[in-house]
């Protein structure tokens, strides 16, 4: 498992709190205009977290129900794909969770740096 | 196992939810099944787990549970598997406790030493300040006595003077510097003690005061 996440590039030392994957969904969803379906939502996450396949989808749900992602289905190749998009309320929590994010990494790189072998 | 056999146990599995929750949940997995490709079928069932363990995050996610998230997956504590490692403030309080117990071990053994010590300690304290207030008083006294002495001797020599004069005038002077000697002696001591003794009183108090307190410190905590 942690060898196939280093090759993912995903990051397998710290825990991801529920709040983390919430705002990392949102973000990877934001990315698209008109928004995204299930399973390139888990890769993207997946290039910096390293979840699980049955992980995303009560994210997804909760999300969905906590009104930050609307879905629609749209038909493809033939079967109706389900997409995930943003809204106004998502993106308002994505950028508060943007610059919690901001204030909370910049304390903990502080504290990394200085001190011995710096 | 393989897909559509995963896919029906689940079907099962969510029977308990409402018909759009459960609808919601297979469409999911079954796109994912799809956009996967089936070259990665067997690859996504092995890291799905199985049915039983989705179908259970699942109900829990709609009954409005936060599950914690981890790298090990999506955890919810309900269902973790009981090898969860002892984490260090366990062993820290356990390890609290057993030092406790070394404590009060040695404090019960001691005490039939270190009681009688400590009381006999006590003791000689107070005898040492009962000693020097003996002492004090006594010196008081004494020089009470000497100017109470000078006087009577002034006295006698006065009455003296008129029979015989030198005998009159000699105890009459050692009479009157008894009497200086012992009234200054007298206020003397009285400073001197009125000074020190509430000093060691309140030293000695202080010590007793001390000595209870560190020992229901050690024995109550």
């Amino acid at each position: 498992m942690i060898q196939k996440a280093r090759e993912r590039g995903g990051n397998m030392v710290f825990n991801t709190g529920a709040a983390l994957l919430d705002a990392v969904v949102l973000a990877v969803v934001s990315k698209e205009n008109e928004g995204t379906y299930g399973y390139r939502i888990t890769q993207d996450v997946r290039k910096a977290i390293d979840i699980s396949e049955s992980t995303l989808y009560p994210v997804l749900r909760r999300l969905q129900k906590d009104e930050c992602l609307e879905v629609y289905d749209m038909q493809f190749d033939g079967r109706n794909r389900r997409y995930y998009k943003l809204t106004e309320k998502g993106m308002a929590q994505l950028n508060l969770y943007r610059i919690e994010w901001k204030n909370y990494s910049t304390k903990i790189s502080e504290m990394f740096e200085g001190g011995a072998l710096a | 196992m393989n897909r559509e056999e995963f896919m029906r146990q689940l079907d099962i599995l969510l029977v308990s939810l409402p018909r759009e929750e459960r609808e919601a949940a297979l469409q999911y997995y079954n796109d994912y099944f799809d956009d996967a490709g089936a070259e990665k079928e067997e690859e996504i069932i092995a890291e799905l787990g199985n049915p039983e363990e989705i179908a259970a995050v699942i109900r829990a996610g709609y009954a409005g549970d936060r599950a914690e998230y981890s790298e090990r997956g999506y955890q919810d504590t309900r269902f973790e598997r009981m090898d969860v490692p002892i984490r260090r403030e366990d062993v820290r309080e356990s390890r609290r406790g057993g030092m406790l117990l070394w404590i009060l071990g040695i404090v019960l053994i001691g005490i039939p030493f270190i009681l009688p010590l400590a009381l006999t300690g006590i003791a000689l304290v107070f005898a040492v300040i009962v000693a020097i207030v003996a002492l004090a008083g006594g010196i008081f006294i004494t020089m009470a006595a000497l100017a109470i002495t000078g006087v009577v001797l002034t006295i006698v020599g006065i009455s003296q003077i008129f029979h015989m004069v030198t005998v009159g005038m000699m105890l009459m002077g050692s009479g009157m510097i008894l009497t200086v000697i012992g009234m200054v002696g007298t206020v003397l001591m009285a400073k001197l003690a009125s000074m020190v003794i509430p000093g060691m009183v309140r030293f000695f108090v202080g010590i007793c005061q001390k000595m209870l307190g560190w020992f229901r410190e050690k024995v109550v905590a």
